[in-house]
């Protein structure tokens, strides 16, 4: 699954949260319904602990507030380690759209989830 | 063994105690100031009251016996109208029964009876399931008359329709003026008198000449309905202050609206400090146990809103849960293209607005406040102008399929580029601007007449009735600060009556101010929904795929003749 058919299909869901633990659950939700395998969690080191890990390692972080810049800094460690093949962000913040396409060599997109907020 | 003393005073209980029954209390009692010092106030109310004899009961305390008594009537009162509250919501006893001219509906009929039960309800039920016939039903009872009305200035003659269908025994009078008259006027044509002069039965108002008014209204009405209660979330105006009056003085008070707040969580203090007084302690206390501190977002809005359904003071049923469903409504937001030109243009008066608006410097305050209004009409009337264009070619995509259309706006110059491209479909306005009666005229024009576009103001057509029989297609051609406001406008067409899946499209531009607006809006849309609906669902499918809009376009240019080749792929 490339990172354009995954986002795609979140695309296809509306999610009502008040938290990103919510949003993280909508997610799963989805995932689940979609068959599609995940680990949530998943644990690349100490620090480095991604919301969603597929199986062909695209990994899913998912971000309601903060900033672009500790964004950046945590994708791009996430990016260094084999494991990981592509990652995406999926969110509300209108800086998700400043994302570079790729970080330390790996394919990054970002998913704005525009219909989940009107 | 005794642990301190307990009295009442001018509304509070004021409770000396052991320190370490201090800590025990702060904790049990959230609400309660948390700083250090030698009593805890707890306001009074019939919660409150409750909740202290239980403690009491673990550390009894020295009471007079006057004050002892109020706090058993308080519990006593508590588990009473709690108990009728649960049997009524759990359908173990029958609503009440209001003998009206057409019969009410059941959950109409309980959100009635439940408004009895604690004088006062705020009823969210979703938008177009018949609050209306909900505020008239306890009007079928003679000691609820005289009662008030207020609502919006577009909707005294809705109600006055609805009043004359479910009750026409009822004498109505729409207030005519901000200032008050003799409301029993004695007709006399000569030496007699043309009939038996009599008060109205229900006076209506909107919101606005409530405050001329309320001198005379106050302790005169024993029912208040406040429709579209949104209208009372801020405190700071004349109208808050008239409808605080009125509503203190009379018996039952009831709040309507399927969006009763349009910003963050504590605009529900405003709102039901009017229908419930003091249901929720003061403001303080409701700011500390709900807001963390926080001067207006609710921390956890689920927690929030099963308190308020548990306790009696919010009902809210959705479509489904009445049986009263709907063909879904299909969400769509779609980007448009801009004409960067206008926002190139406001470049220079920006920037200086926004240097202002976050300069840091305390002497800009008042500044700061006048920049960051002028800021937000310059940046939303700059992109609602970029995007006016490309609005109205998507609004005639949807014309031309035959559909007759809705399309809210905010700016007079975005109506002018909208009414000028379009006017081939005879678009007529229903903003601000236009009087009652041109209101009507043009409601009646797109409902029965030629007209097929009907531009409406963002926030001019809440409550309005009657589009959705003709019309099934919205489209917010500009974003509007609050989640509240879309959704009332999309209620203008999914609501009873509605015969047709209904289409709402929402444009958005990439520039200007757009993006940040939506980001605004999806945390106040949190703050809304996990009040009104904790059981929400996380996800809904959506009913149809992205590529919609492409289909649509597809077969416009098709319609228009002009050939355009689409890869099959690309409509996904």
């Amino acid at each position: 699954m490339t990172l354009t058919e995954l986002s795609k299909t979140i695309t296809r869901y509306r999610f009502t949260f008040t938290s990103e633990k919510e949003l993280q659950n909508g997610i799963a939700t989805a995932l689940i319904k979609e068959k599609i395998p995940h680990l949530r969690e998943f644990v690349l080191n100490v620090t480095d602990r991604p919301d969603f890990m597929l199986y062909d390692g695209i990994v899913i972080e998912v971000k309601i507030k903060g900033s672009l810049a500790d964004l950046l800094r945590q994708a791009t460690r996430y990016a260094g380690y084999d494991q990981v093949t592509g990652i995406l962000v999926v969110g509300t913040p209108h800086w998700l759209s400043r994302i570079p396409a790729t970080l330390a060599g790996k394919p990054v997109r970002a998913l704005r989830l525009i219909g989940s907020m009107l | 063994m005794i642990f301190g003393k307990i009295r009442y005073n001018g509304g509070w209980w004021v409770v000396t105690c052991e320190a370490h029954v201090r800590t025990k209390l702060k904790r049990l009692f959230p609400q309660v100031n948390q700083r250090a010092g030698e009593t805890i106030e707890i306001s009074h109310n019939d919660e409150n009251c409750r909740d202290l004899l239980w403690f009491l009961a673990r550390y009894p305390m020295a009471a007079e016996r006057r004050d002892r008594d109020r706090l058993r009537k308080g519990s006593a009162n508590h588990v009473e109208l709690q108990s009728q509250v649960t049997a009524l919501l759990e359908h173990r006893r029958p609503p009440d029964d209001f003998s009206l001219a057409l019969p009410a509906r059941e959950y109409q009929q309980v959100a009635a009876s439940l408004a009895f039960i604690k004088s006062g309800l705020l009823c969210a039920d979703a938008v177009g399931l018949g609050k209306t016939v909900t505020g008239i039903c306890p009007m079928a009872k003679a000691d609820h008359l005289p009662a008030l009305v207020v609502t919006l200035t577009h909707l005294p003659s809705q109600w006055a329709a609805e009043l004359n269908r479910f009750a026409p025994g009822l004498k109505v009078h729409i207030l005519r003026s901000g200032k008050p008259y003799d409301l029993v006027k004695i007709h006399q044509r000569g030496m007699f008198l043309e009939d038996e002069p009599r008060m109205a039965d229900v006076i209506i108002s909107n919101y606005h000449k409530l405050h001329g008014w309320a001198d005379v209204l106050a302790g005169l009405v024993r029912y208040v309905v406040f429709d579209e209660v949104q209208e009372l979330r801020h405190t700071d105006s004349n109208k808050y202050a008239a409808a605080r009056f009125i509503a203190e003085k009379a018996r039952i008070r009831v709040g309507l609206s399927a969006t009763p707040i349009y910003g963050y969580g504590v605009e529900f203090f405003n709102v039901i400090e009017i229908l419930r007084p003091g249901a929720l302690g003061t403001r303080e206390e409701f700011l500390r146990e709900w807001c963390n501190g926080d001067e207006k977002k609710i921390t956890d809005p689920k927690a929030f809103g099963e308190y308020l359904r548990r306790e009696g003071i919010m009902i809210r049923r959705t479509r489904k849960e009445v049986g009263r469903e709907l063909p879904p409504v299909t969400k769509i937001v779609h980007i448009v293209d801009c004409d960067t030109k206008e926002l190139d243009r406001i470049k220079g008066s920006a920037v200086e607005l926004a240097k202002t608006i976050l300069a840091a410097q305390q002497n800009y305050k008042g500044e700061k406040f006048l920049a960051s209004g002028k800021f937000d009409m310059l940046m939303r009337q700059a992109t609602g102008i970029a995007k006016a264009p490309y609005v109205a070619e998507f609004v005639r995509m949807l014309l031309e399929s035959g559909e007759k259309v809705v399309l809210y706006g905010w700016h007079r110059e975005v109506y002018g580029i909208w009414l000028e491209q379009l006017k081939e479909y005879k678009p007529l306005l229903y903003t601000g601007s236009e009087s009652p009666k041109q209101k009507d005229e043009a409601k009646k024009a797109f409902i029965e007449g030629d007209c097929r576009l009907l531009i409406i103001s963002l926030r001019a057509g809440a409550g309005l009735d009657g589009l959705q029989k003709v019309c099934s297609v919205g489209v917010i051609g500009e974003l509007d600060w609050s989640p509240g406001v879309h959704e009332q406008n999309i209620g203008r067409i999914d609501r009873d009556g509605q015969p047709d899946p209904v289409m709402a499209y929402i444009l958005l531009a990439e520039e200007g101010s757009d993006p940040i607006i939506a980001d605004i809006l999806g945390i106040k849309r949190g703050q809304i929904e996990g009040v009104r609906d904790p059981d929400a669902e996380l996800i809904e499918k959506l009913e149809t795929d992205p590529g919609n809009v492409k289909r649509l376009a597809e077969a416009y240019l098709k319609k228009v003749g002009v050939h355009v080749e689409v890869p099959e792929e690309e409509l996904v």
